[in-house]
């Protein structure tokens, strides 16, 4: 007696372990359950199922039913602040930085961390995610992984690099610039010299594009790259720390040479005021620019490339490397240096609530993140959109590339950038990899909170201002210690680099 | 003999003023037309620009209504237009007779009461709270309901009927007719132009219907056409990131531009003379 009732204890006291061990099976797909996904992914709405040939397979593969709603971006916030305020949001849902901000702390979303124990493949593709200071939210890990958090090598920052007219350089018998001075000296034979020879004066150095106008990275980021230095209002580290580029010095002399350039009318004179890159690209179908900094998939990328030949066959546009300023420097652009994660996709965490949706919506992140799940919302259905090689490569299907065109909106997980751009756009895969690879300057800016009392957006507003001043004339360069005077005295320039210092050393990048 | 009318300096500017006017509305139409008939390729060719199409293509329609959800969301506009529009002229006039009645009891309070939401108002928030809560969430009622009573449409009508003869109402008193009967068979035949012009303002409303669904439906199968414009358009707008997707031309954005407005503003002209006789409704008389 005394012996069966030692066992029955014994066991009572090893149940709760057992069952805690044991507690979510996430590869039990024998209930079939709903799961939810809002979203703004590619600015449109999402498909009907019967035109979605990834929803379809995920919801075989999982046993759910994938309720999907995306909204273009301008729909997207209003809508999803009602959904918050009436309780009806979804169990997966994308969430800006105000969004982000302002609902962290009420509990909305679900902290991830104690369930990385039953996701393995997502722990695996996205390695010592748990800590990440720049994921957190006061140790919570609400945020589901993006590409900043996979392996480095697979991180690619931007499309954009420089390219020259090859046929104009033949033309005039000049080689590829690889200075900064060089590049000068093309872009003003470029137009000057006649290089389309129809004798009249009507071609151009160069132009860029990067963005909407004004943004910093259109203001020629590859000239204060060549003095060692990134845009204006981007952060860099320097042999004294992190420090506002404005103030590092290289700045005044690269805001003289992009003068020089504007004043010798070598750059296209709409350079700021481009407001889409369907604008920029009518532009160049002129053919009448020389060099440009743009990006490959606004450029020469599937219809833009067949435009492209169509309008301008004889061009013959090539990467060009960045050039080298005085000093030996070359950057093309800022890339960001990841900070603090606060935009992306989170789980509600009323998903706790049923233990069964919980397992499935665990499953759902596990199985897109890597292996097969992620093939499939990346390239689609295997045998039909994709195959794969002995080596573990990946053949695209090109002719059925329309049917996959919605993959972005089910890349919950984000992707491996370079391996998805290397295999999706083969044909173009060298200038994919030029541009990918091109130098760029590590931009600190996300480590820079808001501070009690001051308007980041006016802060970098009156920046640009300045520089657009600085670069056309309408402000003097002997006033530049002004204008950086003025940032202290007015913008508050003392107080963001102390908020800065201090998350840098909260994140262990500075002492 | 026939005179003929001497112009003078005040009428040639007139006319040209006009004509002027005329031309700035005319060009951008033009251009619009012009533009979801021509290939993308000929646009960037002629500089953006192409007011005459040379070789005219409907590919832009044909893609239009082929990728998009056209029909359908064609059908769910007419639906909510026709009857938000008949709901909104019913609901106005059943309102806007009695208080147009200076004999009705408490006529100033309820003129307040129409007045007031037309100068402020409770905010979106609670308007979705009370849409949830009815239960028209992701309901195409929920693009019709909500607006139904235009305060500003309704204060148009109460006017008009303050305009019209009390003798009319009289005399259908002294017959024996009742306060049904008045309305409907002598003063609302009376009251085409109100009724026109405020059906008008309605139905464009309805036509345009846009926040409506953005706030209260996620069923894309609701979409309205105002939605898939916006969406065709959005789509071109956002693309330096999203590598995969096919932009939508300029031609393909003019197609859509064309397919939407154009069934409203083919209603103009045949509710012309009362639109014209109904723009001078919204001053105050007595």
């Amino acid at each position: 007696m005394k012996k069966i009732l030692a066992i029955v204890l014994m066991l009572a006291l090893l149940a709760p372990a057992a069952v805690a061990e044991t507690g979510i099976d996430i590869n039990d797909l024998s209930q079939h359950v709903t799961i939810s996904l809002f979203s703004n992914a590619q600015n449109r709405a999402e498909r009907d199922l019967e035109d979605d040939y990834i929803r379809q397979q995920l919801q075989k593969d999982l046993n759910i039913d994938f309720d999907m709603v995306c909204r273009p971006r301008e729909e997207y916030d209003t809508a999803l602040n009602l959904a918050i305020t009436g309780g009806s949001v979804a169990d997966i849902f994308y969430v800006s930085e105000t969004q982000y901000d302002a609902f962290a702390p009420s509990g909305l979303f679900l902290d991830l961390k104690p369930y990385l124990q039953y996701m393995p493949t997502y722990s695996a593709a996205f390695p010592g995610i748990a800590e990440q200071e720049g994921i957190l939210y006061d140790g919570h890990m609400y945020m589901i992984g993006n590409k900043n958090y996979r392996d480095a090598d697979q991180y690619v920052s931007s499309y954009r690099c420089l390219w020259i007219r090859q046929d104009w350089l033949d033309a005039l018998n000049l080689k590829a610039p690889t200075t900064l001075e060089e590049f000068y000296d093309v872009a003003y034979a470029f137009t000057y010299n006649d290089p389309d020879k129809n004798g009249v004066d009507d071609t151009i150095g160069f132009s860029g594009f990067a963005g909407a106008a004004g943004s910093e990275a259109a203001m020629f980021p590859f000239v204060f790259g060549a003095y060692g230095v990134g845009a204006p209002t981007s952060y860099i580290m320097t042999d004294d720390g992190v420090k506002l580029s404005a103030e590092v010095e290289g700045t005044k002399d690269a805001l003289a040479f992009i003068k020089k350039m504007i004043d010798n009318k070598l750059v296209d004179p709409d350079v700021l005021s481009y407001a889409n890159y369907n604008q920029f690209n009518e532009m160049i179908y002129k053919n009448k620019v020389g060099m440009l900094y743009f990006s490959w998939a606004n450029f020469i990328k599937s219809q833009f490339g067949e435009q492209l030949r169509t309008l301008c066959p004889d061009a013959q546009w090539v990467t060009l490397p960045t050039v080298k300023g005085p000093e030996g420097h070359a950057y093309l652009e800022n890339y960001t240096v990841p900070g603090r994660t606060s935009a992306g996709y989170v789980v509600n965490a009323k998903v706790a609530e049923d233990p069964v949706k919980l397992a499935r919506v665990l499953k759902y992140l596990d199985y897109i993140s890597d292996g097969p799940g992620y093939r499939l919302v990346s390239y689609g259905i295997e045998g039909r959109h994709f195959t794969v090689n002995e080596d573990g490569s990946i053949n695209v299907n090109l002719e059925l590339a329309s049917e996959t065109e919605n993959g972005a909106q089910h890349q919950v997980c984000d992707r491996k950038e370079k391996e998805y751009l290397l295999t999706k756009f083969a044909d173009i895969k060298e200038e994919v990899e030029f541009a990918a690879y091109e130098p760029r300057i590590g931009d600190y800016t996300s480590f820079l909170p808001a501070v009690d009392g001051l308007n980041k957006a006016d802060w970098k507003r009156y920046i640009q201002e300045n520089v657009v001043k600085f670069i056309y004339g309408n402000r003097s360069l002997d006033e530049f210690d002004a204008f950086i005077d003025s940032l202290y005295k007015v913008y508050g320039q003392a107080e963001y680099n102390e908020a800065l210092h201090a998350n840098l050393v909260e994140a262990g990048i500075e002492k | 003999m026939k005179k003929r009318r001497s112009f003078s300096v005040g009428d040639v500017l007139i006319y040209a003023g006009l004509a002027f006017m005329a031309l700035t509305v005319l060009l951008p139409m033009m251009y619009v037309i012009s533009s979801s008939l021509t290939p993308y390729i000929e646009i960037l060719k002629n500089d953006g620009i192409v007011l005459f199409p040379k070789n005219p293509t409907l590919d832009g329609y044909k893609t239009f209504f082929e990728e998009s959800n056209v029909y359908r969301a064609l059908g769910i506009t007419v639906f909510i237009t026709v009857v938000g529009t008949t709901l909104q002229l019913l609901i106005s006039v059943l309102m806007a007779y009695p208080l147009s009645r200076k004999d009705l009891p408490g006529r100033g309070f309820f003129t307040m009461m129409v007045f007031i939401p037309m100068v402020f108002t409770a905010g979106l928030i609670p308007t979705y709270l009370v849409v949830k809560e009815v239960k028209m969430l992701n309901s195409i009622w929920s693009m019709v309901i909500p607006g139904v009573v235009s305060s500003y449409n309704l204060m148009i009508l109460k006017s008009f009927f303050q305009t019209m003869d009390v003798g009319y109402i009289e005399a259908a008193r002294i017959d024996g007719a009742s306060e049904w009967r008045t309305l409907f068979s002598i003063l609302l035949p009376l009251s085409l132009p109100a009724l026109c012009t405020v059906g008008l303002f309605g139905a464009v409303s309805y036509w345009n219907t846009y926040y409506a669904y953005v706030y209260y439906i996620s069923d894309n199968n609701l979409a309205t056409l105002q939605v898939l414009l916006k969406r065709v358009i959005a789509s071109s707008e956002s693309m330096l990131f999203e590598v995969d997707v096919e932009i939508p031309s300029m031609t393909l954005k003019m197609a859509a531009v064309v397919v939407t407005a154009l069934p409203i503003m083919l209603v103009y002209p045949f509710l012309q003379k009362y639109f014209i006789q109904g723009v001078t409704l919204g001053g105050v008389k007595g």
